[in-house]
């Protein structure tokens, strides 16, 4: 309990000061409620407008956990092929490195124009921004084996394959999860950029109509779901790492 | 670990065919001024289930030797000829973390396409007879340093290979823990008889745990001493290492590597 006081009391208290001032600010007149309105509107908004946020925050959520599914499926299998074969690596590397380069702001729009207002765009964005971290963690992680256990293996006998199966696929698993983590954060970010660009849904479509119509309560809510729903999903990748790589934390060698 | 005292059968070793031939081996690095040369012409023999040591200060090429002998490293000159296959216990123990201790030794017989359960029955039998069961669960990161060899030496015999190749495998222990190691060793092998051939830089660890020891000189290696120690391993390792044939011989030892 003490514990729980002395690492979240900080924190919180120094929250619950800030909302405090905001809501004074506004509720005073400070401000007007259309460019800041006080906390507790932002919560009445949420609440009074759970069923049109909530709707909307599913179809985010869909897009977010698919796109990232793409990403992950492509990059883990983009970085095996590039790590198996040196000559693929030559060739298609740069080109993995060139995908980041080009803005996706700058896509974005041409994909709408190809596929429409429907969930395509929106994941092909969203697997954009998440497919280079993936891919490139887990690379690093296939090519920082030590190499005295490559060594080792062959000596017992092991083939290509085994090596691959046995030794550089779980020890890039931590450098997979490392990428895993930052791609999910960002994920959320790419959805809510792909529907701002042309949807009929999504929380971005609600901060996009929310903005014009000058309800800035329902906006703030909208950004706190998706807040929220970028923290989950990253809580949730880091609690699927700690149970499948349990040896990458706290390890501690006993003399 | 207790284990039962070990028994030597004599050593009429003269007899045996050889395990391990190495006819004038050479071998150079290239390196940025030039060649290094690690070894220079260096010829023996192990013979069948003998256990022969190298030893030689640090960098006389004792371990690039060995990883020649298994095929690791491609030879400049000369040649080695194994009968049988051979299997080399690296000076780390290179345990894969994500694996228990049972698994790891395990990783061996499946390496050669055993089944899982088939593999892990094989180092359980083995964990038993060596007194390390107890330990099976346990993850890498939560065993000693002791305990990670022997698990990594256990690792080592599961491959079935008839020449054991041991490359400093107490190197990186505190002398208490490498002196109960250097014990636990001897009684397994005696279980577990191969031909082994053991490198280290401890002239103490291959008297004892040899039958024959060679003495290797500074780089270039070459052998510059051949002691055969008769010494009773019948006797606990305290009485062995103090008495006056093993001074004898450490003396003769460090003669040849002055």
């Amino acid at each position: 309990m003490r514990r729980v006081i002395h690492d979240w009391g900080p924190p919180l208290a120094l929250l619950a000061l800030v909302l405090a001032a905001w809501e004074a600010a506004a509720r005073l007149g400070w401000v007007e409620d259309y460019l800041l309105p006080a906390p507790t509107e932002v919560a009445r908004a949420l609440v009074e407008d759970r069923d049109v946020l909530f709707a909307d925050a599913w179809v985010t959520a869909q897009e977010v956990l698919l796109g990232f599914g793409l990403a992950l499926a492509a990059g883990v299998g983009v970085a095996v092929l590039l790590h198996l074969s040196p000559m693929l690596r030559r060739a298609l590397y740069p080109i993995v490195v060139a995908s980041q380069a080009v803005p996706v702001i700058v896509i974005a729009p041409i994909l709408v124009i190809w596929f429409g207002f429907g969930m395509g765009p929106k994941l092909m964005v969203i697997a954009l921004i998440c497919f280079f971290p993936i891919t490139v963690n887990t690379l690093d992680g296939l090519r920082a084996v030590d190499r005295d256990q490559i060594r080792m293996l062959r000596t017992l006998g092991a083939g290509r394959w085994d090596t691959f199966r046995r030794l550089e696929l779980p020890s890039a698993l931590p450098y997979l999860f490392s990428g895993a983590k930052i791609a999910v954060a960002v994920a959320v970010i790419g959805a809510v950029f792909g529907e701002l660009v042309g949807s009929d849904a999504g929380l971005g479509h609600v901060i996009q109509v929310g903005t014009a119509q000058l309800l800035t309560a329902r906006v703030f809510a909208a950004v706190l779901l998706l807040a929220a729903m970028a923290i989950a999903l990253f809580a949730l990748v880091a609690a699927i790492e700690r149970r499948a790589v349990p040896w990458a934390h706290g390890e501690r060698t006993r003399g | 670990m207790p284990l039962k005292a070990p028994e030597r059968e004599s050593r009429a070793t003269i007899s045996r065919p050889a395990a391990v031939a190495v006819r004038a081996l050479s071998k150079t690095f290239p390196g940025r001024d030039g060649a290094v040369e690690a070894l220079d012409r260096v010829s023996f023999e192990a013979k069948a289930g003998e256990a022969l040591g190298l030893v030689g200060p640090s960098g006389c090429g004792k371990s690039t030797l060995l990883e020649v002998i298994a095929g690791l490293e491609p030879a400049t000159g000369g040649e080695v000829t194994v009968r049988g296959k051979c299997v080399l216990m690296p000076q780390r123990d290179l345990l894969l973390p994500w694996r228990t201790a049972l698994d790891n030794a395990a990783l061996a017989p499946q390496l050669q396409g055993a089944s899982r359960t088939a593999a892990r029955r094989r180092a359980n039998a083995l964990f038993e007879r060596f007194g390390i069961a107890d330990f099976a669960r346990a993850r890498p990161s939560e065993l000693s340093g002791g305990m990670r060899q022997r698990v990594a030496f256990a690792r080592t015999l599961l491959a079935d290979r008839p020449v054991l190749l041991l490359d400093e495998p107490f190197a990186s222990l505190d002398s208490i823990t490498r002196a109960e190691l250097q014990e636990w060793l001897l009684a397994a092998l005696v279980q577990e008889p191969r031909t082994t051939v053991l490198v280290t830089h401890d002239i103490e660890e291959a008297l004892f745990l040899c039958d024959r020891v060679l003495v290797m000189s500074r780089r270039p290696g070459t052998i510059a001493a051949e002691l055969e120690p008769a010494l009773d391993r019948t006797a606990p390792r305290t009485e062995v290492v103090t008495s006056a044939e093993f001074s004898r011989l450490r003396l003769r030892a460090l003669e040849a590597l002055a």
